[in-house]
């Protein structure tokens, strides 16, 4: 997605790690927001986007969650006349803390709520940023306020030792709550680091990881079909389709697909297609469930209309398109075995 | 012939020239741009009234007297056009002409009437209708000079009109000297420019060009024109000059379209000198065209990929991890 985002003003806090599942220390809060210079809100915001721009995945409130108070805060912000990040991220950092896993996948973090414009919108960031050896925040005082030091969060957003990052951004789209949340640490549905989207945040993906797999391969297989003139690159692509989505890999990224298995000429244009096809680009969690046998199976149909089909990994290995007598050919390594 | 009458009716007439006078500068400076002539200055002026009446009893004098002055005196309003090169003197003098809302009546081509065994003024004179206008006293004179040719033709005119009586014949004798100096600079320049334009480096500076004037215009910030010429140099290696020209007004549209983006990206990018420079501009025109081929090509040239992903995120572009 094109996600634009420009930072106002940010504050952050400090999230303990916390042991044995429960919480077993304060937050560190800061008081105030502070004065940051134009180039930290500069690097934030492109922190950010590049999170939301690789793993993005649009979200909106999950109804049926029974904790809906990060919702209530972000649109307390959003509806406010006068935005003050301070009390409203307090309670966010707080609400964090408390479901937060007590894991080995987490250290002590910084939690960070920015007043931020995405795409020309008035909206909301939270992000979470860790680091395995741990924050060490400094905090100063400004009129008697508790605030932490600016160099530390200039530390995390610009080193790429940040070990996980998860953020979101949020806006009012006629009232109704939406966004994009992006999480470093996707993997399993059951992965315990994933209480970030449903737990923190009280949201679900728009669309479930099975619909968007399922209109990716749809979409992949549709511009392979009709879009790629030549029977050669028509067949390869159509293999590292086959083969992204049976491979062990959690999440398929349309971009890099593009990038490894394509010509450069097919690249821009696939990734064109998907759009329009609704198919995001950021890296999406894979998920087979709705495509059954099309992705264990192959299925050609050459120009005379003879069909060949088998098992995808038999095709990659036996089919291919050469030159016979100068005119393309289809060759199956393979013998007659029953008529 | 009564003076005093045809001054008082070039007097009534006056408002309605400088109207034509108007209308045609801005008429010719709109075909100058669109022809693509550099450096050119159009103006236009209304004869006095004492000149005009200057020029009927010359006329009379000479034995030619016209019967209808305002209809005969084809300067009354006259427009310039001076130019750098000879060359687009000749564009010019052949765009006028094909022009359908100009009227053309008459051409003069100076050097052409000077022959080839006399030295001159040069310049093209046109007589046409102004758009829109064919009253039978409207017609105007257009002079497309280069400015050498101008020069000499201004300094000329002051020095005419010195004395109350005239210049001696060796005064003039002086005066057209001047002129092989003017034909001999104009050739020199137009010969000078062709060189430069058949270097294979020009195409590439008509991108810097175009790059450094958005620059400055749209961001306002200083650079390092080096890093500038040898990054775009790198990039646009082998380019031709018509698609040079093609790709500075695709860019000029890009930035124009994307001009908030771009300034945003510019300040989140200020940490970093390399990326903070007017080729920023190419590199997100192409990054916005297609991203593959460009990172493709900022690869093969040995360009570090992670500055063209930092540039990438700021407009929200998102790069696949080189293979």
């Amino acid at each position: 997605m094109n996600l634009t985002i420009s930072a106002r003003s940010l504050i952050a806090h400090q999230v303990p790690r916390p042991i044995g599942g429960a919480a077993t220390a304060e937050p560190l809060l800061s008081e105030a927001v502070p004065e940051l210079p134009t180039n930290t809100l500069a690097f934030f915001a492109r922190r950010l986007m590049r999170s939301i721009q690789d793993r993005g995945q649009a979200v909106e409130v999950d109804p049926r969650f029974e904790d809906p108070r990060l919702p209530a805060i972000i649109q307390e912000l959003l509806r406010a006349e006068e935005m003050d990040l301070v009390e409203p991220s307090q309670r966010a950092a707080r609400h964090l803390l408390e479901v937060q896993p007590g894991s080995p996948y987490e250290s002590e973090s910084l939690f960070v709520t920015a007043d931020v414009v995405a795409n020309g919108v008035s909206s909301i960031a939270l992000m979470k940023l860790e680091r395995e050896e741990g924050v060490h925040v400094h905090t100063r005082d400004i009129d008697g306020k508790r605030v932490l030091d600016v160099e530390v969060l200039e530390d995390l957003m610009l080193t790429d030792n940040t070990r996980v990052f998860k953020a979101g951004v949020f806006w009012l789209d006629q009232d109704v709550l939406k966004g994009y949340v992006s999480d470093d640490q996707q993997g399993a549905r059951d992965d315990p680091a994933r209480y970030f989207l449903q737990r923190f945040l009280g949201c679900r993906l728009e669309r479930s990881p099975s619909i968007v797999t399922r209109d990716f391969f749809q979409a992949a297989e549709d511009f392979i079909s009709e879009q790629v003139g030549d029977g050669e690159s028509k067949l390869r692509y159509y293999t590292a389709l086959q083969a992204e989505l049976s491979s062990n890999r959690t999440q398929i990224d349309p971009v890099q697909f593009a990038s490894d298995h394509m010509q450069q000429e097919d690249r821009a244009r696939f990734e064109e297609h998907l759009l329009g096809a609704g198919v995001p680009t950021a890296a999406f969690d894979k998920d087979i469930s709705k495509l059954g046998p099309r992705v264990s199976r192959s299925r050609l149909r050459t120009s005379a209309g003879i069909t060949i089909s088998g098992s995808a990994s038999e095709i990659e290995a036996r089919v291919e398109v050469a030159q016979y007598e100068g005119s393309p050919a289809v060759v199956v390594k393979d013998t007659v075995a029953k008529v | 012939m009564d003076l005093k009458k045809l001054g008082d009716l070039y007097d009534e007439l006056h408002p309605d020239l400088q109207e034509i006078a108007d209308s045609l500068t801005s008429y010719l400076k709109d075909l100058v741009r669109k022809t693509g002539v550099k450096g050119a200055n159009v103006s236009s002026r209304v004869k006095d009234k004492d000149s005009f009446l200057k020029k009927v009893l010359q006329k009379s004098f000479k034995g030619e007297p016209w019967t209808d002055p305002i209809v005969e005196c084809t300067d009354k309003v006259g427009c310039r056009i001076d130019v750098v090169y000879l060359a687009d003197v000749f564009r010019l003098r052949d765009e006028i002409e094909r022009e359908a809302n100009l009227k053309v009546q008459k051409i003069d081509d100076k050097a052409v009437e000077l022959g080839a065994d006399s030295l001159g003024y040069g310049g093209v004179h046109i007589d046409a209708y102004p758009p829109g206008r064919e009253d039978d006293f409207a017609t105007c004179e257009i002079q497309l000079r280069t400015h050498a040719q101008a020069a000499w033709a201004m300094a000329s005119h002051e020095l005419s009109y010195k004395g109350p009586v005239g210049t001696t014949d060796e005064q003039r004798r002086g005066l057209n000297r001047l002129t092989a100096l003017v034909e001999l600079f104009d050739e020199e320049v137009d010969r000078i420019s062709k060189e430069i334009m058949n270097s294979p480096s020009f195409p590439l500076s008509i991108v810097i060009r175009t790059l450094e004037s958005l620059w400055l215009t749209k961001i306002g910030r200083p650079y390092r024109e080096d890093l500038t010429a040898a990054v775009v140099a790198t990039l646009l290696e082998g380019i031709s000059e018509d698609d040079a020209k093609t790709l500075s007004d695709r860019i000029s549209a890009f930035a124009d379209e994307r001009a908030e983006q771009i300034v945003e990206a510019v300040r989140a990018l200020d940490h970093d000198p390399l990326m903070s420079q007017p080729e920023l501009l190419l590199i997100y025109f192409s990054l916005s065209e297609d991203k593959f081929a460009f990172l493709d090509l900022w690869i093969k040239k040995g360009l570090d990929a992670r500055l063209l992903d930092e540039a990438a995120v700021q407009l929200a572009i998102k790069l696949p991890q080189p293979s």
